[in-house]
């Protein structure tokens, strides 16, 4: 495919946290004239401020319509994310909100053509900033991953299938509803309000959670001991009943004994009633 | 055969009404975007596929990335030829822009160059995907708040050579010319004028507003402009019947009042026919 540098400087221009003037492109113009000398690719440039601009590009653009275009990018992000994480959004505050949604745009951007997709890059990009420099604190942190976990479960493209009609064996692997995922907290974000005003703080406990999505398309949650959370873990990593249940007891230094297998078998046969636990894959020896 | 007469574009805040049936013999079609029903599970896909009981669909998509010099996305349109298949309809369309480079996305139509190297590259990807949806590719005249230095040529010659170098068809957004005109500064029928009406398989209407500077933005957030209107009517009194469509996105009002509006939209678009059938 033909490659034209002014598409990708008009995109870097709009991703940069400072707004264009003429000032400040003739700047980048005069920048980008000193970095033709240098053979650089910048092509796979993560970071937009870092991108040097054609100089012949910049000389045709109106900073005023670059700002409208900016100011258009920024709020349809800050709009999507607002309205997929709205507790999580309100809960930062208006201005932190803004300057990291314009931080993900500077650094990140999306990579999705799936807008309702955009919250959870955004999650995933700034989850490890916001421990790292403390920009939100920890129960923020899970509040985030747990309003974005809900709108992956609930739009996953997976979830529905069928019984696969094998019955549980010891030996075989076993096959879940494609929209199931654990989850873990150090607070209990999944029982705050839903109202983005409620300010209540969330129980500080351990929290594990299964999340899948039931046959009337809601969400539902199950709270799980930290046992039945590492056992689930191994079994849809794709271990065999027998390897996630020794997995488990060897992590606690504890031998398989028949009290273990009977919570196993307890906890696996109410995943079935739900629909959750669909079987044994249907290539598994019957 | 096509739908012809006043759609509307189909938002989640339309479906409680259109399900109870409130659209039924008021709209002559329905347009969705399938980037909000594939490549997803969950309630909306088969609410969508209650509501296409009741109406033809047609479709127009935001994120074929038809102007980018990335490759077209693989796994976006296998999704999309899948939905295509499902819902059958006569052309999907997509816009005249690009909405990012080197994987990046911004979910913003941002404008082309015109010139000559990038109507190939766009005919050459409508082509593509063509081929790839097994579907007519028609391409959407965009709202453009920036205009790329001197061009080679004006907007209207480069939307007539791509469709040249395509043999494509066009979706005319008689708003987007008008908030256009307004913001660069032409005469919208004067454009119109040199659009070739029989490449034109359908039309979009929208509300605009206005900005503080006086600039003009299109949020689809309003009702349409009368000026609007009166340029809708223009194109159908010179092209014929067409599927036209009203997109309301921002400041939705009640599902009544939007009906309203097809029903203004409609007259509109019935005395065009007949001033037409009159002239002939």
């Amino acid at each position: 495919m033909t490659d034209d540098p002014r598409l990708r400087a008009l995109q870097a221009l709009l991703r940069r946290t400072e707004a264009p003037t003429t000032a400040t492109l003739a700047t980048d113009e005069r920048r980008s004239t000193e970095a033709a000398a240098t053979p650089d690719d910048h092509r796979s440039t993560e970071t937009a401020a870092a991108t040097p601009l054609d100089p012949a590009v910049l000389a045709g653009l109106a900073p005023a319509g670059i700002r409208r275009y900016r100011r258009l990018v920024v709020q349809r992000l800050r709009h999507t994310i607002r309205d997929f994480l709205p507790r999580t959004a309100a809960r930062l505050g208006s201005r932190v909100f803004r300057d990291e949604v314009v931080a993900f745009l500077e650094a990140h951007a999306s990579r999705t053509p799936y807008l309702r997709d955009l919250p959870n890059e955004f999650v995933a990009w700034a989850l490890p900033r916001w421990r790292a420099r403390a920009i939100a604190a920890p129960d923020l942190v899970d509040l985030a991953h747990y309003e974005a976990l809900e709108l992956a479960v609930l739009n996953d493209p997976r979830g529905g299938e069928a019984p696969t009609g094998r019955a549980l064996r010891l030996d075989a692997a076993l096959v879940f509803d494609g929209s199931t995922r654990l989850a873990r907290y150090d607070h209990a974000v999944h029982r705050l309000p839903r109202d983005p005003a409620d300010r209540t703080p969330p129980q500080p406990e351990p929290t594990f959670l299964l999340a899948y999505r039931d046959a009337a398309d809601g969400l539902q949650l199950q709270e799980l001991s930290a046992w039945a959370h590492r056992l689930l873990g191994a079994l849809l990593g794709g271990a065999t009943v027998t390897a996630a249940l020794h997995e488990v007891c060897d992590r606690r230094g504890n031998a398989l004994d028949e009290r273990q297998l009977a919570k196993a078998a307890e906890l696996l046969a109410d995943l079935a009633q739900r629909g959750v636990l669909l079987g044994a894959p249907s290539d598994a020896c019957p | 055969m096509p739908p012809t007469g006043i759609g509307l574009a189909l938002r989640t805040a339309f479906f409680d009404a259109l399900e109870r049936g409130e659209g039924d013999g008021r709209l002559a079609f329905v347009e969705v975007a399938p980037e909000n029903y594939m490549h997803r599970g969950g309630t909306l896909p088969r609410r969508l596929a209650r509501v296409a009981e009741r109406f033809p669909v047609l479709t127009h998509g935001l994120m074929m990335n038809l102007g980018s010099t990335d490759p077209l996305d693989r796994d976006y349109l296998t999704e999309l030829a899948a939905f295509l298949r499902r819902y059958a309809p006569p052309w999907h369309s997509d816009h005249l822009s690009y909405s990012g480079v080197d994987g990046v996305l911004l979910h913003e139509l941002l404008p082309l160059p015109w010139d000559p190297g990038t109507a190939q590259r766009v005919a050459e990807r409508v082509l593509r995907a063509q081929d790839a949806l097994d579907c007519t590719v028609a391409i959407e005249n965009i709202s453009a708040y920036l205009r790329w230095g001197e061009p080679y040529y004006a907007e209207t010659d480069f939307i007539l050579d791509v469709l040249r170098r395509c043999d494509g068809t066009l979706l005319l957004d008689v708003n987007n010319v008008l908030v256009n005109a307004e913001n660069h500064g032409f005469d919208p029928y004067a454009w119109l004028a040199e659009i070739p009406l029989e490449r034109v398989v359908q039309i979009h209407v929208a509300g605009h507003e206005r900005c503080g500077d006086g600039s003009v933005l299109d949020t689809h957030g309003a009702d349409v402009s009368d000026e609007v209107a009166a340029l809708l009517g223009w194109v159908i009194e010179r092209a014929g019947p067409r599927p036209v469509l009203l997109e309301r996105d921002a400041n939705v009002p009640p599902f009544a009042v939007l009906l309203e509006e097809i029903e203004r939209l409609d007259a509109v678009y019935r005395a065009a026919l007949e001033r037409r059938s009159t002239a002939s």
